[in-house]
């Protein structure tokens, strides 16, 4: 005893003080749950999941080669991928994913289209920790840009500096990789660490990010005019060789590209050429491809399907006419009203609108039955609850009702109604789509019949998204994207109802919103997030400032008869329709094509079956 | 009225082709004046139980006849509910439908010619002859008081160019220079997308620019008319230069202002219908010829009667306002036998 207490006393006092400082560093950090120091992360507690045993969606009869010739109505703005104006439609084609919006971009993880399980893309294996906001990620290192680099952790370093660097000029960007996103960091050459800001349920789906090519990218103040017209640096199949300001825009399949052996990405982009040209206007572009000159054709007006699909190509077998059933999350595409406009100031007066819409005689009439109702603003995600809940049907007794209680009792010399202050039951709708004029001229017909005067303004689509963000109207059509979960925040949280330029369109503001916002954000039990969603939705109709209008579970294509697809034509989960990601140029029958062309034959039973698709009845 | 403008009717009209032409425009657009009357889904009179009631001009509640609701009632329906019952009787219009009114009680619009829509309705079901005509009242006065009205400010800037001569016809005629060069169709492009245009606004814009030619007509005349004997003899006399203009030189300037006026007209409907047609003319749900056009271009291959029907409309009245001018050019000729070449 007294050896060992002369042996403690013998050691010098700084190597005690570093023992007791390491102690209490080990206490604090188990305390504090931070992760363990020093320069090398320990890995070797983490359980690594992968998956290889999902079902590829692409069909192995795929062939290489052909040009997809495709159209776009107006020339991109620019060839970024970030920054000023680069969100528009041709970030579709030029984000070299080809995914629909749902499953994201070339991420390091991504979700199957047909089952929604996920599976690896830009890393092999990955690593979701108990907070729900730490995730590790093994980079696959085959992964090559197109320039032949290999993609590195570096370059997921530099992507996180610069998403949220000033110098892309992007606030969306800036926004969620300062606020939602703690660091992005590297642990070696083949394995990154991101770490988000708060617990999330969809932690997998939200922190990731895409690659920047660290050694093909200069960021400074100058990055946004250097970078408009450069072919980006990216890690997909095609790259922009080619293109003609205002006329077309040609991306190439990359050689060798790293994604070919890969189990989930071989057979997918099988043309070699992509070639966009510029066709402003629909019918024109329909002309052009009954020429021959496009690809595929998808048709958007229930009337030209039913009436402009009857040719003699058609009824040849030369061109394909299908409707692919899909079940694709929608957006909310409806009439919304502005709550903070005057017109609309009375919850009675609001209400009574939606029993004035008669969606039956618009769908029968106008569009040849094609079109659902929705009843629901987050329509066709697992939140959604189309049984239990519902909008109200045309009523006009109960409009009458609902007119009376809000105090317009009496009908001005003009069949307005007029209430006691004197004014009088009338408002503008804002819209900018020409074609959507007659359906509303029908609305407005029935609205005058109960007394209530709708007008029409027509102006360019672009001021009216604009007067949209700046909450400069009193009723205006909303018709937006959805992805794969309901995203409530952004169109009701409070915060959003004082400022302008977000999408808080309507200025809603409400305390038990913003709590059940919260509540469908952050809890881990989907039973209490999926109380949280419908309370949601019950709490948007009961304000009465949304009328749904109407959407479709399908995709309606016509093409020519030498292009091969997978089994089911789209994966399940899409919205539009994709022809170069799971499609290819069949050589065999575009050969027998030609032959049947120059002899004027029919190829038979081609269009026998009309609807089809993942999700046919 | 002084013998000289006998001669020039008279010459008018043994003109046949533009004599009729004048005749069945002036009718037209008299006719347009009661178009409620002519075409409208609101009954003339209605007899309710003895009570005489007049729905074309004043909004009616259902209840006035019987039906419930403040709504307002269907008067079709009503004429053959009240001829089963007895109450009462209706008497429709011409064509008893609306130019607003949707009608989808057969098949999905838009319908081809038939018996109850006689050139057939619209993409929305609205019957065509009546949104011709309502559009006919539209197009013609826009174009009438766009012409007048330009016609009264070009004259009047005209005038006064030509008379006081010097710096004051020099600083008008650069401005004119100027502003003839700004491009209208831009500016009404901009304008639209910007505000909707109504009737009004619409007018204002083109105003803006379809003085310009009529003034330079009456700056040559009144230049012209300023050299000769009369006029120096009313100066001599001590007339102030308003009475001279007005009351001397004007009158005798009136030639270029008649024959043009006309073709006047036929550049306003023009303008309106290339506007409305583009999509930045008058806002839906006005009736109006452009916007007919640009549905039937749609509809080329299966509606036919659409893009057939407003291109007469617009072709014969056109050619109707043509031959007027064409007569009156030849009405005001001094030389009986002149031919162009």
């Amino acid at each position: 005893m007294k050896k060992l207490i002369k042996m403690a006393l013998q050691i010098r006092t700084e190597s005690l003080i570093k023992v007791l400082v390491l102690f209490t560093t080990l206490v604090a950090a188990m305390i504090l749950d931070l992760p363990s120091v020093g320069a090398a992360e320990d890995l070797s507690k983490i359980k690594w999941v992968t998956n290889d045993t999902a079902k590829p969606f692409s069909s192995p009869k795929a062939q290489r080669g052909g040009v997809y010739q495709s159209y776009m109505s107006s020339y991109p703005l620019t060839f970024r991928l970030y920054g000023p104006n680069s969100n528009d439609m041709f970030a579709n084609y030029n984000q070299p994913h080809c995914f629909s919006s749902l499953v994201g971009s070339f991420s390091l993880v991504i979700r199957h289209p047909e089952t929604l399980e996920y599976i690896p893309s830009l890393a092999t294996h990955w690593a979701v920790m108990k907070d729900q906001k730490t995730l590790y990620f093994k980079l696959d290192p085959d992964v090559r840009y197109n320039d032949g680099h290999p993609v590195r952790a570096d370059d997921y370093v530099f992507a996180f500096e610069m998403m949220r660097s000033e110098h892309i000029k992007d606030p969306v960007q800036n926004k969620v990789y300062r606020e939602d996103f703690i660091s992005v960091e590297k642990i070696d050459d083949l394995t990154i660490k991101i770490v988000g800001a708060y617990p999330s349920w969809q932690a997998l789906d939200k922190y990731q990010i895409t690659p920047i090519a660290k050694h093909a990218t200069v960021l400074d103040e100058n990055w946004i005019r250097k970078y408009n017209w450069s072919s980006p640096v990216c890690v997909g199949a095609y790259k922009i060789t080619d293109f003609k300001e205002g006329r077309y825009v040609t991306f190439e399949r990359v050689k060798n590209w790293w994604g070919d052996e890969k189990k989930y990405l071989k057979n997918l982009y099988n043309f070699d050429r992509l070639n966009f040209k510029i066709i402003r206007d629909n019918n024109v572009a329909f002309e052009h491809f009954k020429k021959g000159e496009l690809s595929q054709f998808t048709i958007a007006k229930a009337s030209d399907w039913k009436n402009n699909t009857d040719f003699d190509d058609i009824k040849k077998g030369w061109i394909v006419k299908k409707k692919v059933m899909v079940k694709g999350p929608d957006g909310p595409y409806g009439l919304l009203m502005n709550l903070k406009s005057s017109v609309f100031k009375n919850k009675d007066f609001r209400k009574s609108l939606a029993y004035l819409f008669d969606f039956n005689k618009l769908n029968d009439n106008l569009m040849f039955g094609a079109y659902e109702r929705r009843q629901s603003w987050f329509a066709g995600t697992e939140y959604d609850s189309p049984n239990s809940f519902k909008y109200p049907d045309y009523n006009p007794k109960k409009a009458a009702e609902l007119l009376t209680k809000a105090g317009f009792k009496t009908r001005g010399s003009d069949g307005i109604l007029i209430n006691a202050q004197g004014e009088r039951a009338s408002f503008f709708i804002t819209y900018g789509e020409e074609t959507f004029s007659r359906h509303l001229s029908v609305i407005a017909e029935d609205f005058k019949a109960a007394g209530v005067e709708m007008k029409l303004k027509l102006v360019d689509s672009a001021k009216a998204f604009k007067d949209g963000l700046e909450k400069n109207f009193e009723m205006k059509i909303i018709s937006m994207t959805a992805g794969l979960f309901p995203e409530p925040e952004q169109y009701f949280h409070s915060d959003h109802a004082k400022t302008m330029s977000n999408n808080n369109f309507a200025s809603y503001s409400n305390p038990e919103m913003d709590q059940q916002i919260k509540i469908y954000k952050e809890d881990l039990d989907i039973k209490k997030r999926k109380a949280a969603m419908n309370r949601i939705e019950e709490l948007i109709r009961d304000e009465g400032f949304y009328i749904p209008l109407w959407g479709s579970n399908f995709i309606r294509i016509l093409y020519w008869n030498n292009l091969g697809h997978i089994p089911n034509y789209e994966p399940m989960y899409s919205y539009m329709f994709n022809g170069n990601y799971t499609w290819w140029f069949d050589a065999e029958a575009d050969k027998k094509l030609k032959v049947a062309q120059s002899a004027k034959t029919t190829i038979p039973n081609v269009n026998d079956v009309i609807e089809v698709g993942p999700n046919k009845k | 009225m002084n013998p000289l403008f006998f001669k020039r009717w008279n010459r008018f009209k043994s003109l046949r082709r533009s004599f009729w032409s004048l005749v069945i425009l002036m009718g037209a657009i008299f006719l347009s004046l009661f178009a409620e009357l002519l075409m409208n889904h609101r009954a003339i009179f209605v007899n309710y139980k003895g009570q005489w009631h007049f729905p074309t001009y004043q909004y009616l509640e259902a209840q006035t006849f019987g039906e419930e609701g403040t709504q307002e009632p269907k008067y079709r329906e009503l004429k053959t509910k009240l001829s089963e019952n007895g109450e009462g009787f209706v008497l429709m219009p011409l064509v008893p439908y609306g130019p607003f009114e949707s009608d989808f009680t057969e098949t999905p619009p838009p319908h081809a010619p038939s018996s109850r829509h006689w050139l057939g309705t619209d993409d929305q079901g609205r019957d065509i002859l009546v949104r011709l005509f309502y559009g006919f009242r539209i197009a013609i006065f826009f174009s009438l008081i766009l012409t007048i009205v330009g016609f009264i400010i070009g004259i009047w800037i005209g005038a006064l160019s030509g008379y006081f001569g010097g710096w004051v016809d020099l600083s008008f005629q650069r401005i004119i220079e100027i502003w003839s060069t700004v491009p209208f169709l831009y500016l009404c492009i901009y304008v639209a997308s910007l505000i909707t245009p109504n009737f009004w606004i619409l007018l204002c814009l083109l105003l803006f620019f379809s003085w310009i030619s009529i003034s330079y007509y009456i700056r040559t005349e009144v230049m012209r008319e300023k050299e000769k004997d009369y006029c120096l003899a009313a100066q001599s006399c001590g007339a102030s230069s308003s009475r001279i203009i007005f009351k001397h030189l004007l009158p005798n300037s009136m030639v270029p202002v008649i024959s043009s006026f006309p073709f006047a007209i036929v550049r306003g409907i023009t303008s309106l219908t290339s506007l409305d047609f583009l999509g930045y003319g008058l806002p839906p749900p006005t009736p109006s010829w452009g916007g007919l056009m640009q549905q039937g271009l749609q509809y080329l291959h299966n509606a036919w009667w659409i893009t057939l029907f407003s291109f007469l409309a617009i072709t014969i009245t056109l050619l109707l306002v043509t031959f007027i001018g064409e007569g009156i050019r030849e009405a005001l000729d001094p030389k009986h036998f002149s031919k162009y070449q």
